[in-house]
């Protein structure tokens, strides 16, 4: 890890290693980043989900409406008397 | 109507030296005043293959500071945020709205820091690359916190345009912005012509 360090009121632009607290600290904002991306990414996950069935329930739906409109009305066989 | 002012007029002051200044009364006299207020460049910088960036001992002379970026990519999978006198506490309340791809979203947030401001920027396209500003109020008060508004874009597969509010709850004056890494190994540069720039506002 290089920090590139400007002081303003100089102007002077210095180049260092980070020191161990600068490293450690970076340790945990990554560990947290992580954790951070796995929890949008699994909420998106659950969204793209809850889209995708909603869609699903939907298409099902129409079909259903679709095959019930085709289907024509039952009508009682007429009874034949010897 | 011309109205006609001599410098030679009794009570109007010689102009000498005087270029660029206003003319002005306290009721009784004329004086020259200086023009108040106005950007003043602290610092820019050009990075290349940067881990890291502060802009450290920052006078606190100025009402406000204004920092802008262009052109910014990093050189893989690589995440860089924006932090105040590198402070990683949970200390920047924050309310977001803007879209990631097709979809919008709004939310509130207390983060470990003001923003990312790269993430992920492999493109070689300048529209691509993060941009943005932010500028942040009465960062030298040791007694409020302070106030920050953001806009800020970069594309990692999907382009991500986001504005921000929020507040800074400290009561330390502003005395470094510092741009770190929040995960990865990578670095992040600026494009050709492009760079940081830090400004007080006056």
């Amino acid at each position: 890890m290089t920090k590139i360090i400007v002081n303003c009121e100089t102007g002077e632009v210095i180049e260092r290693e980070g020191t161990p607290e600068e490293i450690a600290q970076e340790a945990i904002d990554q560990a947290e980043t992580a954790a951070l991306a796995a929890a949008e990414a699994e909420a998106l996950a659950d969204e793209e989900a809850a889209k995708q069935q909603a869609f699903n329930d939907a298409v099902a739906a129409a079909v259903a409406a679709a095959l019930a409109a085709q289907t024509p009305a039952t009508t009682a066989e007429p009874t034949v008397e010897e | 109507m011309t109205i006609r002012v001599s410098p030679s007029a009794e009570n109007v002051p010689g102009v000498s030296g005087q270029s660029g200044k206003y003319l002005t009364t306290d009721g009784k006299s004329l004086s020259w005043g200086t023009v108040a207020g106005g950007m003043t460049l602290i610092s820019e910088q050009v990075t290349n293959a940067a881990t890291s960036l502060s802009f450290t001992s920052i006078a606190g002379t100025y009402k406000q500071l204004y920092l802008i970026w262009s052109g910014v990519f990093t050189s893989d999978n690589s995440d860089f945020a924006l932090r105040f006198n590198n402070d990683s506490g949970s200390n920047y309340a924050e309310a977001i709205d803007g879209s990631s791809g097709s979809t919008y979203s709004s939310s509130v947030a207390a983060n470990a820091s003001a923003f990312t401001l790269v993430s992920n920027v492999t493109s070689t396209n300048l529209q691509s690359r993060a941009m943005g500003f932010i500028l942040i109020d009465n960062y030298a008060s040791t007694t409020r916190a302070k106030t920050f508004t953001a806009r800020r874009s970069y594309d990692r597969a999907n382009i991500i345009v986001n504005y921000y509010v929020g507040c800074y709850n400290s009561t330390s004056a502003i005395t470094s912005l510092d741009i770190v890494r929040t995960g990865g190994t990578g670095t992040f540069s600026n494009a050709t012509n492009t760079s940081f720039r830090l400004y007080g506002i006056s």
